[in-house]
């Protein structure tokens, strides 16, 4: 373990700090320690890394801790525990579900129960409401319909009972449909409808 | 819980601090909640000052070892007692630290370049040293824990693992999940720095 080169030092260097941390493999640490009696950088190496690793330990350990407030223990336990997200496992959370819709039904139907003549009162009217309602809007569309025959059937009558004939009644009717039909021609042309 | 689990669990509740990590899981799993409180009144003060020591922040290491042992708590049916707990704490915690360091990049950087308005002089035990010898060894940390906050968040961190919670070289791979060599590098490379910086600062015998 000579030293010749600025790599081999940096080699040394990195052997002699993983033996100050007890964990160069052994083969490399029977090398080393065969070595160091005869190397002095290597031994000044070792005394300043191990120096180094001293300073660090005494500031850097564990007893050197941050101050945490007295009730953080129990305040991070708590919160903690109150998320069951983790903890509770899938067959858990089912059976959880479950209960908790059979309650919920339990107490709608208890509540039902007890206010079941309130609910029956409350039914019956909205039924009668709504076939009300249903009734007059039916009534209303076959009056008006049945109004419409009415006037048509009347208008058709003196039409056709004065004139006698079909004829003036064709014209009109081939007159009304030649008039539509320009009607309809003039809307799709473009820009008619500007 | 049945009867069984719960007469064990009745049983284990005389004497929590006795009893092993992972018994202590496992009973928290079973619902046991005074068992998760002996976790966290164990790790808790580890936690936080690893957090602080990443973060460099006293409120965001509090809230985060909080948001930690939340996950923590959430996570316990997927620890594998194969593993140590205080390694699979310790790689929540690091990846917890790091995400906060990655969402408060800009922070990280203030953090680099100076101290914050928001840290305190870490408690220094006082044996039996004499006034002056107690300032100057409370200086001597006070800088120490400067040259390491100026180190690089992925050095840092290392170095945190090693000297502050005494993770061997095999814990620290479990915790950040870097491999052995980079491990190995990194501390050196850490230390190296390190050193130069005491060298400009002007901090001698180290």
């Amino acid at each position: 373990m000579v030293v010749t080169t600025n790599q081999q030092n940096v080699c040394e260097r990195k052997l002699i700090a993983a033996y100050v941390d007890g964990e160069l493999e052994e083969d490399l640490t029977r090398i080393l320690e065969e070595h160091l009696p005869d190397c002095a950088s290597c031994r000044a190496e070792l005394r300043a890394h191990r120096l180094l690793v001293c300073e660090l330990d005494a500031a850097l350990n564990e007893s050197a801790d941050i101050p945490v407030p007295a009730d953080f223990t129990r305040r991070v336990a708590t919160r903690a525990t109150s998320d069951m997200s983790g903890v509770r496992t899938r067959s858990e959370n089912r059976k959880a579900l479950v209960i908790c819709m059979i309650l919920a039904l339990t107490g709608l139907a208890l509540i039902g129960s007890a206010a079941r003549e309130v609910l029956f009162a409350l039914g019956q009217k909205f039924i009668a409401i709504s076939f009300g309602v249903i009734s007059f809007f039916a009534t209303t569309v076959y009056d008006t319909v049945a109004g419409l025959v009415v006037i048509l059937r009347v208008l058709s009558r003196k039409i056709i009972g004065e004139s006698g004939s079909l004829g003036p009644l064709l014209v009109l009717l081939a007159v009304a449909v030649f008039v539509l039909s320009r009607l309809i021609s003039n809307y799709h042309r473009p820009g008619a409808t500007e | 819980m049945n009867l069984a689990a719960s007469s064990v669990t009745r049983a284990f509740s005389r004497d929590l601090t006795a009893a092993s990590d992972r018994e202590l899981v496992a009973t928290a799993v079973r619902g046991f909640e005074g068992s998760f409180e002996e976790l966290v009144r164990r790790y808790q003060r580890p936690i936080s000052a690893y957090v602080y020591r990443m973060v460099g922040n006293y409120e965001s290491a509090l809230d985060l070892t909080q948001e930690i042992f939340i996950k923590v708590y959430s996570s316990l049916r997927r620890y594998r007692a194969e593993f140590k707990f205080s390694t699979w704490i310790y790689r929540i915690a690091h990846n917890s630290a790091v995400d906060h360091l990655r969402r408060n990049s800009t922070r990280e950087q203030s953090l680099v370049m100076g101290p914050e308005h928001d840290q305190f002089e870490m408690p220094v035990e006082s044996g039996r040293l004499s006034p002056e010898q107690e300032s100057e060894r409370r200086e001597r940390r006070v800088e120490i824990e400067s040259v390491v906050r100026a180190l690089p968040a992925n050095y840092r961190e290392l170095i945190i693992l090693r000297h502050s919670q005494d993770l061997s070289y095999e814990e620290i791979v479990d915790v950040t999940g870097l491999p052995l060599g980079t491990v190995k590098n990194r501390l050196f490379r850490a230390r190296e720095m390190m050193r130069q910086q005491f060298v400009e600062k002007g901090i001698t015998g180290i």
